[in-house]
């Protein structure tokens, strides 16, 4: 019987989704020409992202090696009170990233 | 897969562009009606499918064809689909539930076509669970298969899919009541 039932769901489901598809059977794909010039101005744009990013890396790397060399030269203790704090927080940050993630996808 | 789509993933992987297109337009159609269906949000499906063309452009070299390219484009946009949704806040994705499944509904009735209730219920589901049932139900793919998909443990598809159907179950007799 509830095999019968679940059948009578399948059927029905199957014959939703298709007509779902019939719907958007006259629907063209992108011209060829249209699909290289898509790809080609997408990767254009990656390398350019990319190559912004790794300059902004950089940057960025310098200015903390920068502040990194200043604050051990002036304040050692500054410094290793920030060496001890930084792993703290980032281990700290990802415990309750994995406690959210997890609670989201059980409410889910 | 054909001679054809193999040779054309050949040259792509080998850095052929106009290839990797051709590729990739011959599969459009298929990806497009399998994120509407997933999706049950037109304007969402076309987003998908060309971000999953982009991701594949990236990626092809990586295709291994321990699956057909199919089922690869496939768990590349369910991949995609399920992260963008993730980010997405619950209002956010209650508003465009409802606009994605009211575009549908729009084009039924423009056809004069009526509009179907299991699809009503389907577009209801919570994502994991309506792309399980689909996958499993509409595409024929195993447990294992969607688990490699959506990332996650077969077990856990099997009962999203048991949930689903079950969801489905309670809301069409809701209806016929």
């Amino acid at each position: 019987m509830r095999n019968d039932i679940d059948q009578e769901l399948l059927n029905k489901l199957s014959a939703g989704l298709e007509r779902l598809d019939a719907q958007y059977d006259d629907i063209s794909p992108p011209s060829l020409p249209a699909v290289e010039q898509f790809l080609a101005a997408e990767a254009l744009r990656r390398r350019h992202q990319s190559r912004k990013e790794l300059l902004l890396f950089w940057f960025v790397a310098l200015f903390l090696l920068m502040i990194i060399l200043t604050v051990l030269g002036n304040a050692p203790v500054i410094y290793w009170i920030l060496q001890a704090a930084f792993p703290l927080a980032a281990l700290g940050g990802y415990a309750v990233t994995r406690f959210r993630q997890r609670r989201e996808d059980g409410e889910r | 897969m054909s001679d054809g789509t193999l040779e054309l993933i050949k040259r792509a992987q080998q850095g052929d562009a106009s290839a990797l297109a051709e590729l990739l337009r011959e599969h459009y159609t298929f990806l497009f009606k399998y994120l509407i269906k997933a999706t049950m949000d037109p304007s969402l499906a076309e987003e998908l499918a060309q971000d999953t063309m982009v991701r594949c452009m990236e990626k092809i070299s990586t295709y291994n064809g321990s699956s057909s390219f199919s089922s690869w484009l496939i768990t590349i946009a369910t991949r995609l689909y399920i992260d963008r949704k993730r980010r997405w806040k619950r209002e956010t994705q209650w508003f465009r539930q409802e606009q994605g499944a009211a575009a549908i509904r729009w084009r039924f009735e423009s056809r004069n076509m009526e509009w179907s209730e299991v699809l009503d219920a389907l577009s209801r589901l919570p994502l994991p669970q309506r792309v399980a049932v689909l996958l499993k139900h509409y595409y024929g793919y195993s447990y294992e298969e969607i688990g490699i998909i959506v990332e996650t443990a077969a077990g856990t598809v099997k009962s999203r899919v048991s949930a689903g159907l079950h969801q489905l179950r309670k809301e069409l007799k809701e209806d016929e009541k």
